[in-house]
């Protein structure tokens, strides 16, 4: 049993973070789908935000749960013959009976039941069958709208993501945020200049043009959140490499849509 | 019975040879020294003594256990620090200590605090921050803290600075003779160990040179410079004597063994003046590699 209690130990201090993602992420879902009918009827870009960045979570739950299961840590113990648990005093076997029960119980059971819990609550309370969150969003796909509020949910996710997961293995995951944070941002930044919360005003601002100084400030605005950005993620990260990308990405989308102003005027 | 024994032991990599039919003896209560040039197959001799690796060929027994078959009841006894051994950069120092110690029956928390104090260890950070002196003196804690019969060491010093290093060694040492264990130590720094090996052995490239007391090894090497009487003397070196080199008159050698009692001025010629000196292993060490070279080319 203490070669139980000490893997749950080390397990638990290494996974913690991945193991509340699961339990949050199980514990909101039903609450997705309720939230994503709330949105329809009322038509709010935050509603619409929320349950679009809820619905990535449930892509995202058995990238983490494999993420988990297929890792004790950033060394990888099971496989590497020089991590420091091969010459802990342990029976054979035992620690990766260890791994098993905690991923029954820590990754399957506990947010099924918090899902159950939460669907049961959910239920009671709206007197509304829980339906899965993106069922009705489906329809809204169309709508300019639900996109960019799916790349910005899902940027916010792939970021979270990536400071849950091993960086050295996620170089895919960090051009993936680099790329939706870039355009997440630029285009909620874009909603924000024009105006629009809702669903029903982005109709009304795509088909105004702008007059040529409301353009240039609108350029200037979004270049200075850029930098913004651009400067808390270098610090964030760590990498000055990284910043510089992606201010050379978000700077492009700027130019391009001073362009497009232009254009319009 | 020794902790450790080794018969014919090798290790082979694909078709490279990293331990070659080693076969060597580390007595109880020794702090035994494994020595050798980078490449020497140091870190796969105690990284197969382990089970770490598993042996090509040959058999070692450690604590009185195949090497293959090494399980809790062993591991329990056994500590083992390298600079190549991983530990979650996430983990903290504590943390790692509470992982590992309710595995240990034999775990000494008032030792685990001393060395904690001792080495100046913040126990709340995180190994990622840790320097590499730092992290090495974390992984002693975890290793010496069980007071272990058996201490394996591969390359624990290097990159150390000198007070550190001193600091390191003197607590290793104090603890093994406070205990009576045993301790496997590898380095590339024969200097490094000189004055705290019991016994050292000796591999260069994969192959035991020799594995022996300290004291005996230093007793039966002397550097030897003769000047002979006349310049036809000592016609031809013999096969103990390493590094043979004439000028003239003079001859230098290093005499390898049964140094004291050897007739000098009968091995030499009559008449021949002979001065020996004491060496020291480094000495002793290269004396042995460049001879070894010298027959291979």
């Amino acid at each position: 049993m203490e070669t139980m209690k000490a893997f749950w130990r080390y397990d638990w201090t290494l996974n913690r973070g991945r193991l509340i993602a699961l339990a949050v992420i199980a514990a909101l879902s039903p609450l997705a789908g309720i939230v994503s009918r709330s949105g329809l009827d009322s038509g709010s870009a935050l509603v619409i935000f929320f349950a679009a960045f809820t619905g990535f979570s449930i892509l995202l739950f058995p990238v983490l749960l494999l993420g988990y299961v297929s890792n004790l840590g950033r060394t990888g113990a099971p496989l590497d013959f020089r991590h420091f648990s091969h010459l802990l005093p342990i029976e054979p076997g035992k620690w990766a009976l260890a791994k098993v029960v905690s991923v029954i119980v820590l990754g399957v059971l506990i947010p099924a039941a918090l899902w159950l819990g939460m669907s049961i609550a959910v239920v009671c309370l709206s007197a509304r069958a829980v339906f899965l969150p993106w069922q009705d969003l489906m329809p809204l796909l169309l709508s300019c709208q639900v996109i960019v509020s799916f790349v910005a949910a899902g940027a916010v996710w792939v970021m979270l993501f990536e400071s849950l997961m091993p960086r050295a293995q996620d170089q895919g995951s960090r051009l993936l945020t680099l790329g939706l944070c870039g355009v997440g941002v630029f285009f909620c930044a874009e909603l924000l200049v024009h105006g629009v919360t809702s669903i029903r005003s982005l109709e009304k601002a795509v088909t105004t043009s702008l007059p040529f100084w409301k353009a240039a400030c609108e350029a200037g605005l979004l270049l200075v959140l850029v930098v913004a950005i651009g400067l808390i993620y270098v610090r964030y990260c760590q990498n000055r490499r990284l910043g510089q990308v992606l201010l050379l990405a978000l700077g492009t989308l700027v130019v391009v849509d001073a362009a497009r102003a232009l254009l319009w005027w | 019975m020794n902790p450790i024994d080794t018969d014919k032991f090798t290790r082979r990599f694909g078709r490279t040879v990293a331990l070659s039919d080693v076969t060597l003896a580390v007595p109880e209560g020794s702090i035994c020294a494994v020595l050798g040039p980078n490449g020497a197959g140091k870190t796969t001799l105690l990284e197969t003594l382990l089970n770490l690796l598993e042996p090509s060929a040959g058999s070692a027994q450690v604590l009185g256990c195949d090497s293959r078959r090494l399980g809790p009841a062993q591991f329990a006894r056994i500590g083992y620090v390298s600079e190549t051994q991983r530990v979650d950069e996430r983990l903290r120092i504590g943390e790692l200590l509470d992982v590992v110690r309710d595995l240990y029956p034999t775990w000494d928390r008032a030792l685990e605090a001393k060395l904690l104090r001792l080495f100046e260890l913040p126990v709340d950070r995180r190994f990622k921050a840790l320097s590499r002196g730092m992290r090495i003196r974390a992984l002693f804690v975890a290793a010496l803290a069980f007071r272990p019969k058996l201490l394996v060491l591969d390359e624990p010093f290097s990159g150390l600075d000198p007070v550190m290093r001193d600091d390191l060694v003197t607590t290793v040492i104090d603890l093994a003779l406070e205990d009576g264990s045993t301790v496997l130590l590898s380095s590339h720094d024969i200097d490094e160990v000189e004055r705290i090996a019991s016994d050292v052995i000796f591999l260069d490239q994969g192959r035991l040179v020799l594995a022996e007391e300290t004291e005996a090894l230093r007793s039966r090497h002397r550097k030897v410079v003769a000047r002979l009487a006349t310049a036809g003397a000592a016609a031809s070196p013999r096969e103990e004597w390493l590094g043979f080199e004439r000028a003239g008159e003079t001859v230098s050698f290093v005499a390898t063994s049964a140094v004291e009692e050897t007739d000098w001025s009968r091995e030499l010629g009559g008449g021949a003046s002979v001065t020996t000196a004491p060496l020291t292993l480094k000495e002793i060490y290269l004396a042995h590699a460049r001879a070894r070279q010298g027959r291979k080319e």
